[in-house]
């Protein structure tokens, strides 16, 4: 804080209260200030361990002249060598236009101390500041009136670059995610991934029976076997599917199904039925994309 | 392995298994939010740039209507516009609208066209040796800077403007300062007074 670099102590020990109470005004500095300027005044009064200071007697922000402003006022409580320190930071602001260097006063004020033998007014004296002019008396002669006064300033614009930016981010981060999620559902151009074997033919369906309107279930039967040969690594008969499912823990919740696509799978081919009727193409589909969920969380 | 250690490794093995489950999912949904954010970024953009081309506009004179819900940025135009041509009650207007949202400093710069736009009918009327009409303006004017000057401590335009207003008319104070709370500023303990129009002195 600036008042740390005080450089002016003001002393005003208050005889009439005996022992303890003393009043000390610092600030940052006691010159040089001009109109608007904002003063920092520190106010320390030291008092006996037991008084208290009443927070209603503190000088209230606000108007205080015609050209001083109490803007604010904070209250610290702290203790120095045994005796009470109450450190009153106060902060005015200075209106009066000075025509010449001169000294300002700072109005005193009264604090009430409440101590055991009753409530005594602590009086924090006046004290003066020197004020400064911004400008010389007699400026030199402009043409016009209005050139005497500072003009009214550039426009201020609405901040663009932030919106811009963040926007720039949040595309390059969603166009991110958008990949990741394309390979990990193994979209274009990532239908390939020896990992995705299921999603990739789960996607092929659906691309097909929306360009055909249906699908052919005999092709769709191949094409699940040749998806569960790739992801064995070998091809895959119904005799090796417990060691299939050992290998590969997260398809194991489908044991059924496969038995199912097994036996249909068989039936299809070897006893010269179209279909079966317990294990159509839409089983198929979902028995597929079951297949392709159970994939992305292996 | 003890007892706390196996619930530890359970509680591990639980918490990668629901993961793994709900990770396709939420990379969709990071997708999604990703693209929403995006989407209201660039509209917040648009509006910016909106928002600049008014304030352009309305700097080089071109009388753009601004809604007294606009930006205070644009509102601040608004007003800069207005005090240029000397509207002083509709730039008034607009500064009350304006002490309604933003920054303190918006608002200082506010008030500080506001009183330059005063301070200039003040210059016109003394021009015109109409100096008892100029003398409410240069208050008022003061005011406005001191308002100013309170929201932004740091201003210094409105300090010097401040300084010229204050060497037009100055205040006297009619009292004795002794004792600080107890004084109020009561306007009426002061009287102002024009010690006649200045020979290109303000």
């Amino acid at each position: 804080m600036r008042i740390a670099c005080f450089a002016l102590a003001l002393f005003a020990t208050l005889p009439a209260f005996a022992q303890d109470i003393a009043v000390r005004i610092r600030s940052a500095r006691p010159f040089g200030y001009f109109v608007g300027d904002l003063i920092h005044a520190r106010v320390d009064v030291s008092s006996p361990a037991n008084a208290t200071l009443s927070r209603a007697s503190l000088p209230k922000a606000g108007a205080l002249s015609g050209s001083l402003d109490l803007r604010d006022v904070e209250l610290h409580e702290t203790s120095e060598n045994g005796a009470r320190l109450w450190r009153l930071d106060l902060t005015y602001q200075n209106f009066y236009v000075a025509l010449d260097v001169r000294e300002i006063e700072i109005p005193g004020f009264d604090l009430t101390l409440l101590t055991a033998a009753g409530a005594e007014t602590v009086k924090v004296p006046a004290w003066r500041v020197g004020v400064s002019p911004l400008r010389e008396i007699t400026p030199q002669k402009q043409e016009e009136a209005t050139d005497y006064m500072r003009p009214d300033g550039s426009a201020a614009f609405v901040d663009e670059a932030t919106p811009r930016h963040f926007a720039i981010g949040a595309g390059a981060a969603a166009l991110l995610a958008l990949i990741l999620v394309a390979r990990d559902r193994a979209w274009p151009p990532f239908q390939m991934r020896k990992a995705r074997v299921f999603s990739a033919l789960a996607n092929e369906f659906s691309a097909q029976r929306i360009a055909s309107g249906g699908v052919d279930f005999g092709a769709l039967t191949q094409s699940v076997h040749r998806a569960l040969d790739r992801a064995n690594g070998a091809t895959l008969l119904s005799a090796d599917l417990p060691a299939f499912l050992l290998r590969r823990p997260e398809f194991a919740p489908l044991r059924d199904d496969f038995e199912r696509f097994f036996a249909a799978s068989k039936e299809r081919f070897f006893s010269g039925q179209q279909s079966s009727n317990d294990f159509r193409a839409e089983q198929l589909a979902q028995f597929v994309s079951a297949l392709a969920r159970l994939e992305r969380s292996g | 392995m003890t007892p706390l250690a196996i619930r530890a490794a359970r509680l591990r093995h639980r918490a990668t298994a629901l993961w793994r489950e709900t990770r396709s999912s939420l990379l969709v949904a990071l997708c999604l939010a990703l693209v929403l954010a995006m989407a209201a970024s660039l509209v917040d953009w648009r509006r910016a740039v909106e928002a600049n081309d008014a304030i352009e506009a309305l700097r080089q004179g071109r009388d753009i209507a601004v809604d007294a819900n606009a930006g205070p940025e644009s509102l601040l135009a608004h007003i800069g516009f207005l005090a240029k041509r000397g509207e002083i009650d509709r730039a008034r207007a607009m500064v009350e609208a304006l002490d309604q949202s933003g920054s303190a400093d918006l608002h200082a710069r506010g008030h500080y066209l506001l009183a330059n736009a005063l301070l200039r009918k003040a210059f016109d009327l003394i021009e015109r040796t109409e100096v008892d009409a100029a003398n409410p303006f240069v208050n008022l004017a003061k005011r406005e800077y001191r308002r100013a000057l309170q929201l932004a401590p740091d201003y210094w335009d409105a300090k010097f403007n401040l300084d010229v207003a204050a060497r037009l008319v100055r205040d006297f104070p009619d009292f004795e300062r002794k004792s600080g709370d107890e004084l109020s500023a009561d306007p009426k303990k002061l009287w102002t007074d024009i010690p006649g129009k200045p020979k290109g002195l303000p």
